[in-house]
């Protein structure tokens, strides 16, 4: 990652500017894969909290892509979620979606509303949670994707 | 109707040949073969009879000695410029200036159309016909500006003066659709006046005027558009992309309904309380009362942060209630969610608004419906924006809803926090409305206009502009434009900043800058808004102002007025008034 980049993700002038500062490091670290971003460049994708449903998609899948060898955890999922209706951000949904193959949407909602409701995992990941809990309608969530 | 190539009401001794017999005419004379570049064929005598009239035509080709003036070959007559080579040329966008905008209400094109025409008869009275030419491309330019500008009268009138008829298969369409909207017009006046009964009849005739409103808007023609709305006097309708699928439309009041829906309904939750009551032992009483006091507090729905309380409320019960849990583990899990919930409330510092509150007399609503923005900011503050068609990835979303669209919807009031796609034969799907993200608005239209953005200038740019009251930024904006370290603009402050009433402006911090308690919202400046540009941020959930609890968003609707749709020469093209607020 280069450090304009890393200066844009870090110390953003807009919020729109940390926004396609992370487009552009998911682009890079689907590119290369072997390269992982600096040290307080992980940090931050973990303990950033963010409510702009996009930001969140985008540093779900970076956390991922970070972690290729264990399956999605639930701290990808409560940021991705929302993501999976992001139809105007067809790319973000496509990811999102290949994320969530062969696990029940449903499943993971149960499992968000645990880590809230019994305040279980990390902060950041019931931060995430909880966005997910009180902002998409349970009845609306499909039992498989 | 008005559009026959020659129904000029002229003295009897004044000739009004018609097109026909005049090409033949020309054909024949020699003296039309002298005035070159113009080759005066059938095809383009009916060019310069649409542009100058036929009795100046007329009086051209009597005159043998006419050479062709130098005005004819430079002014933007459509069609009649020598069709040799094509010219490539570099294209400079210039800078939108309001003051070089020559028109800027109907009345003042009117009146130049009306001296146009004095000028063209005294000139052809007096034989001297030099300047009739230049006169004929000031007339298609002033139609052109009209039909920009949707101004009926004007256009009718320039119709008239430049006796115009279709040009080309497109100007055919558009003449036609005008007639078909005239035609309806007559038939829902004899619908009204004749049938006592006839809601069925009418409601065909709204929906071709929708679909013709549709169709004259995505070529342009904002004339008919508004003559369609004239006619109809009905709710806009939101369009989706791509256009022309009139499976992806649905009507605003519609739309509006289903995003205020997106809120969870209170009695579903006073519901589950009540369940729960019913069924609770007196060991789990603290609990309920926990339990009812959080959701009495937020049931009012009046703050996202209410909103998120009582929807994870209700879902956290669902789920419960679809996966079997026990009473007391259902009961376990409601209280830590709502715990969670006003946990959450609280961890966004509260920024507190003080000072004389605002309460400003307010202009009449007037249709400001073809007048210049310039205008409209003479009697309102107005925040502006461009926003290009959604899309993404260089392809247009489709069925996705233009931001200019959301912001007519009465549950946005100028200031669309959601994203809609609509999905043919379903329940649209609704983006956004989560409380995050964030809006910068011009201040003025200007700023809007040249504004540079990437994501603005992608294509299918709309502009519209949210009308405050006069005096509303001053009294409630942070003023940042010159308070950077450099000079320039500061950076946007975050909510600590605003709740702990300053912020620096720098790394190092070394520029404190000072942020009143007076202060809601802030103004910084970028290179394209040198007036001013508006930060509204979503998330900016938790703020006291004047005693009340609201979100910045909610603040911001609270005063808003009404919006408007403008063009990039800063005309309305469309205005809605919201319902005041107390």
């Amino acid at each position: 990652m280069n450090n304009k980049l890393i200066d844009s993700l870090l110390h953003p002038k807009e919020s729109y500017e940390r926004t396609q500062a992370l487009r552009e490091a998911v682009i890079e670290l689907q590119n290369n894969s072997f390269s992982s971003p600096q040290e307080n460049v992980i940090n931050f994708l973990r303990s950033y909290k963010t409510e702009d449903q996009v930001q969140a998609a985008l540093i779900g899948i970076l956390l991922h892509r970070l972690d290729r060898s264990k399956p999605p955890q639930i701290g990808v999922f409560a940021r991705l979620f929302p993501a999976l209706q992001m139809s105007w951000e067809p790319q973000i949904q496509k990811m999102a979606i290949e994320i969530f193959s062969g696990h029940s949407p449903k499943e993971v909602f149960y499992e968000l509303t645990d880590i809230v409701a019994l305040k279980e995992g990390s902060e950041e990941d019931r931060y995430y949670a909880y966005n997910v809990i009180s902002t998409v309608d349970f009845d609306s969530v499909p039992e498989t994707m | 109707m008005y559009r026959l190539p020659s129904q000029k009401n002229s003295d009897s001794n004044k000739e009004q040949p018609t097109t026909h017999s005049l090409a033949a005419d020309s054909i024949r004379s020699p003296s039309a073969e002298t005035i070159n570049p113009l080759q005066l064929t059938p095809s383009n005598l009916f060019v310069l009879q649409r542009t100058i009239g036929n009795r100046a035509l007329s009086r051209l080709l009597s005159q043998s000695s006419t050479q062709p003036p130098s005005s004819l070959i430079n002014s933007n007559v459509p069609h009649s410029t020598p069709t040799s080579e094509p010219v490539q040329r570099i294209v400079i966008q210039k800078k939108y200036d309001p003051n070089e905008v020559p028109y800027k209400t109907e009345k003042s094109l009117i009146d130049r159309a009306n001296e146009l025409y004095e000028q063209r008869e005294d000139m052809l009275d007096k034989g001297d016909i030099s300047g009739i030419y230049s006169i004929g491309g000031d007339f298609e330019e002033l139609k052109e500006i009209a039909i920009a500008n949707g101004w009926l009268e004007a256009y009718d009138l320039l119709i008239k003066w430049g006796e115009m008829i279709p040009g080309d298969e497109e100007e055919e369409q558009e003449f036609a659709l005008y007639d078909k909207v005239t035609e309806l017009e007559t038939k829902l006046k004899g619908l009204k006046s004749e049938v006592s009964d006839a809601s069925e009849e009418i409601n065909i005739i709204m929906d071709e005027l929708r679909s013709i409103e549709h169709i004259a808007a995505m070529n342009g023609w904002n004339h008919i558009v508004n003559y369609a709305r004239k006619v109809g006097k009905y709710t806009p309708v939101v369009y989706g992309n791509p256009s022309g699928d009139t499976t992806n439309s649905m009507d605003a009041d519609k739309l509006d309904e289903i995003i205020k829906n997106d809120v969870p309904d209170p009695n579903e939750a006073i519901e589950i309380i009540e369940y729960l009551e019913s069924k609770a032992s007196e060991s789990s009483k603290e609990a309920l009362d926990f339990i009812r006091s959080t959701i009495d507090n937020n049931i009012a729905l009046i703050t996202k942060d209410n909103i998120k309380i009582i929807k994870s409320f209700i879902n956290t019960y669902k789920t419960a209630q679809e996966r079997e849990l026990n009473f007391d583990k259902c009961l376990k899990m409601l209280y830590g969610v709502l715990t969670t919930g006003l946990k959450r409330r609280t961890e966004s510092p509260e920024i507190e608004v003080t000072g004389e509150p605002f309460n400003p007399e307010l202009p009449e609503r007037e249709d400001y419906t073809g007048i210049h923005m310039s205008e409209i900011e003479s009697k309102y503050d107005v925040l502006a924006r461009k926003s290009g068609a959604p899309e993404k990835e260089g392809a247009l979303i489709p069925g996705a809803v233009h931001e200019v669209d959301l912001a007519f919807l009465d549950g946005m009031r100028g200031i669309p926090n959601y994203r809609v796609t609509l999905k043919a034969e379903k329940k649209p799907e609704l983006g956004g409305g989560d409380g995050g993200g964030e809006k910068v608005y011009a201040l003025g239209h200007t700023g809007a206009i040249n504004f540079e953005g990437a994501l603005s200038n992608r294509g299918g740019e709309r502009l519209y502009g949210v009308l405050f009251p006069s005096g509303f930024m001053e009294r409630y904006g942070l003023d940042l434009r010159t308070k950077g370290i450099s000079g320039k603009s500061a950076q946007t402050p975050v909510d600590q900043d605003f709740a702990q009433g300053y912020m620096y402006d720098d790394k190092k911090k070394t520029h404190r800058v000072e942020i009143p308690s007076t202060n809601a919202f802030a103004i910084r400046a970028e290179d394209n808004t040198p007036d001013g540009q508006a930060h509204i941020h979503f998330s900016r959930s938790n703020m006291n102002i004047h005693g009340k609890k609201m979100s910045q968003l909610e603040f911001m609707r609270l005063f808003v007025i009404g919006v408007v749709e403008f063009n990039m020469q800063g005309f309305v093209i469309n205005i809605k008034y919201f319902s005041e607020r107390k």
